[in-house]
């Protein structure tokens, strides 16, 4: 019965001539497993276009969707993580075997005549491999992808007659929609294509003109089928368990936090595969050089090197060459991989040495901080995604850049950071991407004594217990994490903690914790919410304010709701609460504040003119949202506490910050518009920014 | 296929009886069979696993928009209050705006489907999905019946299958879909629901 299909079907088709031909080659020699990357390429290929071919079903090119799509995949699809993980990972596989098929061809001297055209159709699907994998790499068009990819095509331009290149392949000046559907055509059109027709050209030719061994009495001929198939086959198996185990491992192919064009992105590094070259233009002498022209001759010499072969001793100048050129890239490879873990260990001697040493590290800590604070904003991402999902302006647009737990360390850094710190107690800020502060170095390399920059408070927890505490601590508030370097370590306050809360009985020291607590709990911080309640309900709240006002004389120069003047010291109305931190970023200068006796402080809004102003409203909010913490844990803000300001309030506070103050001293109107901020929390929670570009908007209008 | 394999010598390649030898390896020739099948079906299967995900997939709303609600199933909908509908009036045509999953990106309040509305007595209202059983075409009205601009299906404005005066067929193979719905202090609160075109039992879709 199989019998006669079998006839029928080969009667139309002849497909036994073809079988025969596939499965009963000769090879010369017999069957050997350094045969079997060939195999394992083609392997490795068609898994590629399977699993690709399934990925293109649920990935959208465009700025606003491809992160999204990929984070789809990612994270939700049913075992799309596998999938992606598969394609990523089988890709690099590919990487590792172009080389080693290609030493096994120039060792096996299988690139000379007659094969020279093969040979140069294997280095064209060498290339065609390596720019799948630099178009892939953009598309998911993470921070990680977009700036790599970037650093590519910015290349690109520097042969003449680059600039057009890269216009085309970039599909304009700028990166973006036209950036992805262009390089997604590629990736999973025009090269694949291509790869397959050079692929069967390939294939055919090395059938023509069979396998370069010779046949021994020691080694008898085989046929292909089934010793050297078994030997592909198994190598593929082999192949595939590697991926599917580094798959499982690290949960499918690593996403990054969605592409920012307008954010440096420390850790921009290429595929691995590529740091050869990468690292080669840190030690060119120029772009063009480094990126063009060496590469360029390297591929140059790949190609000539069957033409070498004919001259004498050519096949072993090839050889040294080949082996010289890989361990070349590996070295660079291996330098770049240390340069990125550099450590400051191990201090050389005074002198350049030291100052090299501490170059490395300074950037090794960059790029390391980079990736932690990349990794922490994928992880923030999540949780943003799973709390309100992804709106149709994409995560960038929607979600990254109207969170306070993104944005804030951003702004922080870009204007605070150079004089505030912000470090928990273990002194660990680097989990929000806070560059902590560097020693400045002499030229021996040392570091330069007494040149303490900036000593501005430690913002960490503002207006918490614990910080309270510590400022009312005659032991911490000459410190660097409070008064620190400011005027006011010599002040009043420091000299009246120093004086008056040192030596404190039992029944004082009680009545500062209840002032503590009062004074906490004017900042309505959410974290601290049960505790503020249960202070209230304990009379604890209301003990601190008289306490403050009777015991202390706090407000012998603080204001507090109704008791006290302005003028002399910062009010403590509200002390730490949205309102006053967003007004006293405004302007610490402000009566309100520290009058004339701001050090330093500069007033970031204090302008009626929005363009004036160093912070826009929107800014100054996801500042104070951030140092707050009020978004910290998504929906966790009770409904009755005050975390947002208003686009309104803003736009008045940046417009007028004088009348703004005069209400102020009327502690009716703060609680007014306390309320009207916990509306706009519930309704709008975290991504209130379009109204707050309207308010800005209207500001400005 | 090796008679111009240059320096490679094949000189002496296995004759014909090297496929007839009785030292066919049968356990290699199976184990090649099945280490082939595995690696092939391998990536497949990673993405047809991907591949059926629609089918198993049931939209979560992001915890930010459950807030208040019960996570009940059958979801009422407000599409208008009673009074901007006339009694005894032409069925009006409304969006219905809830909640839009698509893919990775999620909604609040979009328009995602539309009814016809046509109050009837005081407090009685029709509520008709607005696709026609047919095919699956938007059907419209003009006052008299339903008509859909695709395979001329018509009904009457109570949504049951119209007889042309034609005799034309009629290919829709049930009457317009009704809709679940309640009027609470006011307002028209409709259960919005697609179904399966084409077949005579009315299925919502999952």
């Amino acid at each position: 019965m199989i019998k006669a299909f079998e006839q029928w079907l080969d009667d139309r088709t002849g497909y036994r001539k073809s079988v025969d031909e596939a499965l009963f080659e000769n090879i010369p020699g017999g069957s050997r497993w350094v045969y079997v990357t060939g195999s394992m390429l083609v392997f490795a290929f068609v898994t590629q276009a399977i699993t690709g071919i399934f990925l293109w079903m649920f990935y959208s090119a465009g700025s606003q969707n491809a992160w999204e799509s990929v984070y789809w995949i990612q994270n939700k699809m049913q075992g799309g993580w596998f999938l992606r993980g598969v394609h990523h990972y089988m890709a690099q596989g590919m990487v590792i075997l172009l080389p080693l098929h290609m030493v096994q061809v120039i060792f096996a001297k299988a690139y000379v005549k007659p094969r020279e055209i093969n040979y140069w159709l294997g280095l064209v699907l060498l290339q065609l491999t390596l720019a799948l994998g630099l178009t892939g790499y953009l598309l998911p068009w993470d921070q990680k992808g977009y700036w790599a990819t970037k650093v590519a095509t910015e290349l690109m331009s520097l042969p003449p007659g680059g600039e057009y290149i890269q216009k085309l392949v970039v599909g304009g000046g700028e990166y973006g929609h036209y950036t992805l559907t262009r390089f997604f055509a590629m990736h999973a059109g025009v090269l694949p294509i291509l790869l397959i027709g050079v692929l069967a050209l390939h294939v055919a030719m090395f059938r023509r003109h069979g396998i370069t061994a010779h046949s021994s009495s020691d080694r008898p001929d085989e046929y292909f089928w089934p010793k050297q198939v078994f030997k592909d086959a198994a190598a593929c198996l082999v192949l595939l368990i590697a991926v599917v185990i580094i798959v499982v491992r690290n949960h499918g192919a690593e996403l990054g936090p969605p592409a920012e064009p307008t954010e440096a992105y420390g850790a921009a590094r290429p595929e691995w595969y590529y740091l050869f070259l990468f690292q080669l233009l840190k030690h060119s002498p120029s772009e063009f050089i480094g990126a063009i022209v060496i590469p360029g001759v390297a591929m140059g010499f790949l190609f000539l090197m069957p033409l070498i072969a004919k001259i004498q001793y050519g096949h072993i100048v090839n050889v040294v060459t080949l082996v010289t050129l890989l361990i070349g890239a590996g070295y660079l490879t291996v330098e770049a991989l240390q340069h990125d873990s550099y450590t400051r260990d191990g201090e050389p001697e005074a002198g350049p040495a030291r100052i090299l040493h501490h170059e490395r590290a300074n950037a090794a800590e960059d790029f390391q901080r980079a990736k932690r604070t990349a990794d922490h904003e994928y992880e923030r991402i999540k949780e943003l995604i799973q709390f309100q999902g992804i709106p149709r302006e994409g995560a960038r647009a929607g979600l990254v850049y109207n969170d306070p737990e993104i944005q804030g360390p951003r702004i922080f850094t870009r204007n605070c950071a150079s004089c505030h710190s912000y470090q928990d107690a273990s002194g660990q800020s680097d989990i929000v991407g806070i560059p902590g502060r560097r020693a400045d170095r002499d030229e021996q390399g040392n570091v330069k004594a007494s040149e303490e920059a900036g000593g501005a408070p430690n913002l960490f927890g503002f207006g918490s217990r614990m910080w309270i505490s510590g400022l009312l601590d005659k032991d911490k508030i000459q410190d660097r994490e409070f008064f620190g370097d400011t005027i006011h370590k010599e002040g009043e306050m420091a000299s009246f903690v120093q004086d008056s809360l040192s030596e404190l009985d039992a029944e004082q020291k009680i009545k500062l914790e209840q002032v503590v607590k009062a004074l906490s709990a004017e900042a309505q911080l959410v974290s601290q919410h049960q505790l503020d309640t249960d202070a209230d309900a304990a009379g604890d709240l209301a003990a601190g304010r008289t306490a403050m006002s009777e015991e202390f004389g706090c407000l012998d120069c603080h204001k507090l709701h109704d008791e006290g003047e302005l003028g002399s010291a910062p009010d403590l109305t509200g002390y730490g609460s949205a309102e006053w931190l967003y007004q006293f970023i405004a302007n610490a200068g402000h009566e309100r504040f520290y009058g004339d006796n701001n050090d330093r402080m500069p007033a970031f809004a204090a302008s009626d003119d929005p363009s004036q102003n160093l912070l826009s409203p929107r800014e100054i909010t996801l500042l104070v949202r951030w140092l707050r913490g009020d978004d910290k844990d998504l929906g966790a803000a009770p409904q009755n506490v005050a975390t947002t300001i208003t686009p309104e309030e803003n736009a008045d506070a940046a417009e007028q910050p004088e009348a703004d103050s005069e209400t102020a001293t009327d502690s009716n109107t703060d609680s007014d518009s306390d309320t009207d901020s916990d509306a706009d929390a519930d309704t709008e929670g975290t991504d209130a920014t379009a109204e707050e570009e309207q308010g800005a908007a209207s500001t400005s209008s | 296929m090796s008679d111009h394999s240059g320096n490679s010598g094949t000189s002496h390649s296995p004759t014909t009886s090297g496929s007839e030898t009785p030292r066919r390896n049968f356990v290699v020739e199976g184990a090649t069979v099945v280490i082939s099948l595995i690696v092939g079906v391998v990536p497949f299967a990673a993405g047809l696993l991907s591949f059926l995900d629609p089918l198993f997939r049931k939209n979560q709303t992001p915890s930010k928009h459950t807030k208040g609600e019960q996570g009940g199933k059958t979801e009422m909908v407000r599409i208008c209050s009673l009074e901007a509908l006339p009694p005894n009036g032409p069925p009006q045509r409304f969006p219905v705006i809830t909640d839009q999953f698509d893919a990775w990106n999620f909604t609040a309040q979009q328009p995602i489907g539309s009814v016809y509305l046509q109050r009837i007595s005081d407090s009685e209202v029709r509520v008709f999905n607005t696709t026609c059983p047919h095919a699956g075409c938007s059907v419209s009205c003009d006052g008299q019946a339903f008509h859909c601009p695709c395979h001329n299906s018509s009904f009457e404005l109570n949504g049951s299958k119209r007889v042309s005066e034609s005799g034309r067929e009629n290919p829709s193979p049930r009457a317009l879909d009704t809709l679940e719905h309640t009027i609470e202090s006011g307002d028209v609160l409709v259960h919005y629901q697609n179904f399966y075109p084409g077949r005579e039992e009315k299925k919502p879709k999952a």
